[in-house]
């Protein structure tokens, strides 16, 4: 709310939005939806993208914005992408991963 | 002791580019100076006390020198894992002060009451507490206080206490000023009961009981050496606040008492408030002869204690 108030045209803020709390899905608990109204309704400009696009990101926050107002950017992503038996499963809130595991994800995102 | 940190923090601020000052929709018309001089210097961050601390961490991460400002239970409990996480976990040069302290704003009611910020405030790793006396005392501790790169806490009554110090007193963290000379009986007291205890000494005198009185600006870190004279000099000490008497200034003496003199005999009385809130309404007065917060109290429990001495 000071943001706007301050016409902080030069914060941005971004948002790792995963739709998961801590024990279940965020509509669950407690639904944070609509998430860009909520932002534009306290003085924020709001971009959704996808938070796995990297092209996306950087156009969202390159491209032309107003001069006096915050940015927000809502960035859809998925908790775990790209290890294939950690994507969208809330257990990896807790757990850690074993030696073997983790040189299974960093095979499966060609880091090894 | 409200108008003397405006106008100290005004004059700070002419010649400390650095110092921002932000408060929290309080101090109507008490800023207008400093607004007026440095107005790209000072925010009203509104009723938003936790946001409030979390934009001067990220202030002073730029190099400035935040000074926040709000009544004491806001600017404390309210947003205590700010103070915690933001500012002291990354030893931020932040200076909180805290006004109406204690039961400065006894009538508000218990929300406004502050029992617990000196307990909340010490312990938090790398926090400095300072609790001065009176308006001249407050000018040396905000100097003291911008002139290291440590969080500091201070916190202050509201207006009309009674003068201690004639000028701006020598003021170092972990240094206590005496106001009184005796040498039978120690009476410690912080911020705005050191005028309490000066009365309590002049009853106590009037028994012929020599009393010495110090000013205990310093709550963290305690002034070690004096402890050590104050132990080893006079028969009785007690200390006094307008805080909880769990957690607070008494707490850290009988603490050190405890950690570093368990070996002697030393008699340690503690006047402070009592374990509840205070649900009636009535002024200052009020609410410190609720919890024994008078001169004539204390001076009584002090004959009876030097009593059971003998």
């Amino acid at each position: 709310m000071l943001a706007p108030q301050l016409k902080l045209g030069n914060l941005t803020a971004i948002i790792d939005f995963n739709k998961w709390q801590a024990t279940a899905r965020s509509t669950s608990v407690m639904a944070m939806e609509p998430m860009k109204s909520k932002w534009e309704a306290f003085g924020w400009e709001c971009r959704e993208v996808d938070g796995h696009n990297l092209k996306e990101i950087t156009a969202a926050i390159k491209s032309p914005r107003k001069t006096d107002t915050p940015l927000a950017i809502v960035a859809h992503t998925i908790k775990g992408k790209g290890a294939s038996f950690m994507e969208d499963d809330n257990n990896w809130h807790y757990r850690s991963p074993t030696e073997e595991e983790v040189q299974k994800v960093r095979s499966e995102l060609g880091l090894s | 002791m409200r108008n003397a940190f405006a106008d100290e923090i005004t004059q700070l601020a002419a010649s400390n580019r650095q110092l921002v000052m932000l408060s929290a929709d309080i101090g109507n018309r008490l800023f207008d100076k400093f607004k007026a001089a440095q107005s790209e210097r000072f925010y009203n961050c509104g009723v938003a006390e936790a946001n409030m601390i979390s934009m001067a961490s990220g202030l002073a991460s730029c190099g400035l020198k935040p000074v926040c400002y709000t009544i004491t239970p806001f600017i404390t409990a309210r947003c205590f894992e700010q103070i915690r996480i933001d500012v002291c976990y990354h030893n931020m040069p932040v200076v909180i002060v805290g006004t109406g302290s204690g039961l400065s704003y006894a009538s508000l009611g218990a929300t406004h009451h502050s029992l617990d910020d000196i307990a909340l405030m010490r312990t938090l790793p790398g926090m400095r507490v300072f609790a001065p006396a009176d308006s001249m005392e407050l000018r040396s501790c905000l100097r003291a206080a911008l002139k290291d790169p440590s969080p500091t806490y201070i916190r202050i009554g509201k207006k009309g206490e009674p003068n201690i110090f004639p000028s701006p007193p020598d003021f170092k963290p972990g240094t206590w000023n005496k106001v009184r000379s005796g040498n039978h009986v120690s009476l410690l007291a912080a911020g705005n009961m050191v005028p309490v205890a000066v009365d309590a000494a002049q009853i106590l005198e009037s028994k012929h009981i020599s009393v010495q009185v110090f000013s205990c600006a310093s709550i963290k870190p305690l002034d070690e050496q004096c402890l050590v004279q104050i132990f080893d000099n006079t028969s009785l000490t007690a200390t006094l606040e307008e805080h909880s008497l769990i957690g607070g200034f008494g707490s850290a003496v009988a603490e050190w008492l405890s950690d570093k003199r368990s070996q002697n005999k030393c008699y340690l009385l503690r006047f402070g408030a009592a374990d509840r809130f205070l649900h009636e309404s009535g002024e200052q007065d009020h609410a410190r002869k609720v919890f024994g917060l008078t001169s004539i109290n204390i001076a009584d429990k002090v004959i009876q204690a030097l009593g059971k001495i003998k």
